[in-house]
C-alpha cells in the first residue's frame, strides 16, 4: 500500500450471476457446474483515493454506484481484481441495520461497536459523546422500540460518525432526522472533512456533490467515464443526461404529426447558429435560416423558443411586432450579450400562421453549452440589486 | 479474541430477550412445553399402551424420560433456529461488515442457555427421589461433545438453507426421524437386536445412550463410545466451517 492512499481499487470487477433457482448457485458452488447468466455491475475498475479526498460518485442507475460503495465497505466480494482499504470504514448506508429493538440506546451503542470491531474500553470512551450528540439524554437507558423514528435515526447518525471511521461512506443521505438535526449532521459531516478523513460520497444531487468533493467519478455502466475535479465531471454529467433524455423525447413519436418538407407550403433551410457549440455567457448569439416558400401568397410569421436541453422553456418569443412575411426569405435572430449562465440548450424555430396558431415547419438549432464559470447555482443572469 | 466474546455476547443477550420480550411468562415457556410433552409421552406409553419402553424397573419411567428430554430439545431447537439465523438477519449481513459465522454460534449457545433450565429441573426432581449421584457431573463432557455438533450442525444448514429455502420445510421431518429413532422414549434393549447397531447411525443416539449411562450407571460409557462421539462432534463442527466459510461470500448476493 502506498503511503496516503486510503483507498487502491485494481482491477476490481463485480459479476452478479442471474440464477434461475438459488439452489443452482449452490450447485455451482459446490460442483463447479456452470449455470447462470451473467450481468457486470463493475467492469475493471481502477480507482485510488488519496487520504483526505472526498470523492464523489455520479452515475445513473444501474451504473454500478452501489455496488462500488458496497466493495468499499467491504459488505460485498468482488468477483475479481484487488481491493485494499487502509482503515477503518463507516457507512451511513447501513444507518441503523445493526440495531436491535430490545436493546437499550446504550446497548445498542456497544453493539454496534462490537459489530464494527472495535474495542469495548474504546467504545465506552465515546459513549457520552454519542449520547450528547444524539441529544436523546434519559431515553439512552430505555429499549430502542420506546424511542420515535427521529431519535433512532439521530442515535444511528451519531453511532455511525462516533466509531471515528477514517473512511466514511455516504450514499445519498447526507442529512438525517428533522430540519434542525439536518443541519447538524450535514455540518458533521463537512467537520469530518475538514479533519482529514476521507469522504466517498454518492449522490444524485450535483449541487452537493460540487459543494462537498474535490473529485468527483463518473461510473457508466460499470466502468469510469470520467474522472476529474468535481465542476466538470458534474458538468458533462448533467449535459449527458439531459442530451439523453431529450433524444428519447425526439424518438417518441409525436401526436400530431408535422408536415414533411415535401408537403410543406413555407419550410425552414439551412438553420447556422453561430457561435456553435460553446456559447460563453455575453456572446452574441445569431441564428440565421432560409425561408422556402411554395407559395407567395400565404402570409406567415416566425416564432421562436429557447429551450434548456431537458425542455425546460426558457423564453418564447415571436415576429408579432413585424409585419407579416410573404415568400422566400432569409431571416436572422440575434441575441446580443446573451445572459445565460450554465448548461446546455437549444433555440427551436416555427413557422406560423399569421396568428400564431397553425405551425407550418419547425426545425431546432444543434445544442450550444454554456460552460460554468462561477460558483452560483442557476442557468440565467438577471439584473438584480441587493439593498442592505 | 475479545471482540468475538463481546459479539457472541449481544447475539446471546439479542436473542434470549427478543425471545421473550413482551411474554408475561418468560422462561417458563421454554420449560413447561417440554414438560407438557413428556406428561404426554409418558400417559401415553405407559398407561394407555402398557408398553415397558425400558428395562430399568428401578426407574421411574417419568426420570427416564427427563434424562435425555431436554438435551434432545437443545439439539432440535439449536437446529431449527440455527437454519433460519441468515435470513432473519439478512440486514445485519447485507449492509454490517462483521464475522457472520458468529450467527449460528451464538443461536446455538442462546438454545442450550436455555434448555439447560430444564436440565437443572430435572436434575433438581431427581435428587429428590433419591437416586442422585456425584458422578452426574461426567455429563459436561458429554454435554460438550454435543454442543460442538450442534455448532457444526447448525453452520451446515444456516450456510445451506439462505440457497435452498425448501430444506427448511423438511428439517421438521428430519428431526422427528431424529427423535424416534434414537433411546429417547425407550432403552436401548427394547430394540430388537437386529437394528440395535443401525440406530448408532444416528449420530443422536451417541450422545443419548451417553446420557443414560452417566446417569443411570454413574459412568462414562466405554472408550469406543466416547471416541465415536468426539469423531462425530469433530467431523460436524469441522464440516461446519468449512461449508459454512465457503458459502458464506456469496450471501450477500442472494438475501
Amino acid at each position: 500500500m502506498v503511503e496516503g492512499v486510503a483507498i487502491s481499487i485494481k482491477d476490481v470487477s463485480k459479476v452478479y450471476r442471474l440464477y434461475q433457482r438459488p439452489i443452482d448457485r449452490l450447485k455451482e458452488m459446490l460442483f463447479r457446474r456452470r449455470s447462470h447468466k451473467e450481468f457486470i455491475a463493475l467492469n475493471d475498475l481502477n480507482i485510488r483515493v488519496k487520504k483526505g479526498e472526498t470523492l464523489g460518485v455520479v452515475g445513473e442507475n444501474g451504473a454500478g454506484k452501489s455496488t462500488l460503495l458496497k466493495i468499499i465497505s467491504k459488505t460485498l466480494k468482488p468477483t475479481g481484481g484487488e481491493v485494499e482499504i487502509n482503515g477503518m470504514v463507516s457507512s451511513l448506508l447501513e444507518l441503523g441495520s445493526g440495531f436491535h429493538p430490545e436493546f437499550t440506546g446504550i446497548d445498542n451503542i456497544h453493539f454496534y461497536g462490537s459489530l464494527l470491531g472495535i474495542p469495548s474500553s474504546e467504545m465506552k470512551r465515546r459513549v457520552q459523546e454519542v449520547i450528547s450528540f444524539a441529544e436523546i439524554g434519559e431515553h439512552i437507558n430505555y429499549p430502542l422500540k420506546t424511542y420515535s423514528s427521529g431519535m433512532q435515526v439521530r442515535l444511528a447518525f451519531s453511532v455511525a460518525m462516533a466509531v471515528e471511521p477514517d473512511i466514511l461512506v455516504v450514499d445519498e443521505a447526507l442529512s438525517v432526522g428533522d430540519l434542525y438535526f439536518q443541519k447538524k449532521s450535514t455540518d458533521k459531516i463537512l467537520s469530518i472533512k475538514d479533519k482529514g478523513n476521507t469522504i466517498i460520497f454518492c449522490s444524485h444531487s450535483m449541487y452537493y456533490i460540487n459543494r462537498l468533493c474535490d473529485r468527483v467519478i463518473w461510473l457508466k455502466n460499470g466502468r469510469v467515464a470520467m474522472d476529474g475535479p468535481a465542476s466538470e465531471v458534474t458538468q458533462a454529467y448533467e449535459t449527458y443526461q439531459l442530451k439523453k433524455e431529450a433524444d428519447k423525447r425526439s424518438e417518441t413519436p409525436q401526436a400530431v404529426p408535422l408536415p414533411s418538407h415535401e408537403t410543406a407550403v413555407i419550410a425552414i433551410h439551412n438553420l447556422i447558429l453561430t457561435p456553435c457549440a460553446t456559447v460563453r455567457s455575453g456572446d452574441d448569439l445569431t441564428v440565421e435560416m432560409d425561408i422556402v416558400s411554395l407559395d407567395d401568397s400565404v402570409p406567415y410569421r416566425l416564432a421562436a423558443v429557447l429551450f434548456r436541453i431537458d425542455e425546460l422553456r426558457i423564453l418564447g418569443i415571436g415576429t408579432k411586432a413585424h409585419e407579416l412575411l410573404y415568400g422566400n426569405r432569409k431571416i436572422t435572430l440575434c441575441f446580443p450579450s446573451i445572459q445565460l449562465k450554465e448548461g446546455t440548450f437549444y433555440l427551436r424555430i416555427h413557422v406560423m400562421d399569421e396568428n400564431f396558431v397553425h405551425k407550418y415547419d419547425t426545425k431546432a438549432t444543434e445544442p450550444f453549452t454554456v460552460p460554468k464559470e462561477g460558483m452560483e447555482p442557476g442557468f440565467i443572469n438577471l439584473p438584480y440589486r441587493w439593498t442592505v | 479474541m475479545t471482540n468475538w466474546f463481546n459479539l457472541v455476547k449481544y447475539f446471546l443477550i439479542k436473542d434470549i430477550k427478543s425471545r421473550y420480550a413482551g411474554s408475561g411468562l418468560g422462561i417458563f415457556w421454554t420449560v413447561m412445553m417440554p414438560f407438557f410433552q413428556i406428561v404426554l409421552y409418558w400417559f401415553v406409553f405407559s398407561t394407555v399402551m402398557r408398553v415397558r419402553p425400558h428395562s430399568n424397573a428401578h426407574i421411574p419411567y417419568v426420570l427416564f424420560l427427563l434424562s435425555t428430554y431436554f438435551f434432545w430439545i437443545a439439539i432440535s431447537e439449536s437446529i431449527v433456529r440455527s437454519g433460519m439465523t441468515i435470513i432473519e438477519n439478512a440486514e445485519l449481513v447485507k449492509k454490517v461488515p462483521f464475522p457472520v459465522i458468529i450467527l449460528p454460534i451464538s443461536i446455538t449457545l442462546s438454545c442450550y442457555l436455555q434448555s439447560m433450565v430444564g436440565v437443572i429441573l430435572f436434575i433438581i426432581a431427581y435428587t429428590f427421589s433419591g437416586l442422585s449421584h456425584l458422578s452426574l457431573f461426567l455429563i459436561v463432557p458429554v454435554l460438550f461433545l454435543q454442543l460442538l455438533f450442534s455448532i457444526g450442525f447448525g453452520m451446515l444448514l444456516a450456510a445451506i438453507i439462505p440457497y435452498m429455502r425448501d430444506l427448511q420445510q423438511i428439517i421438521g421431518y428430519m428431526l422427528q426421524g431424529m427423535f424416534f429413532l434414537s433411546p429417547i422414549l425407550y432403552s436401548m434393549e427394547a430394540i430388537p437386536e437386529t437394528f440395535r447397531n443401525l440406530t448408532y447411525l444416528n449420530p443422536v443416539t451417541l450422545y443419548v445412550e451417553a446420557y443414560h449411562k452417566v446417569v443411570f450407571d454413574g459412568t462414562l460409557p466405554g472408550w469406543w463410545h466416547m471416541g465415536a462421539m468426539a469423531l462425530c462432534s469433530g467431523l460436524f463442527l469441522f464440516l461446519g466451517v468449512k461449508v459454512f466459510m465457503k458459502l458464506n461470500e456469496g450471501f450477500a448476493d442472494i438475501l
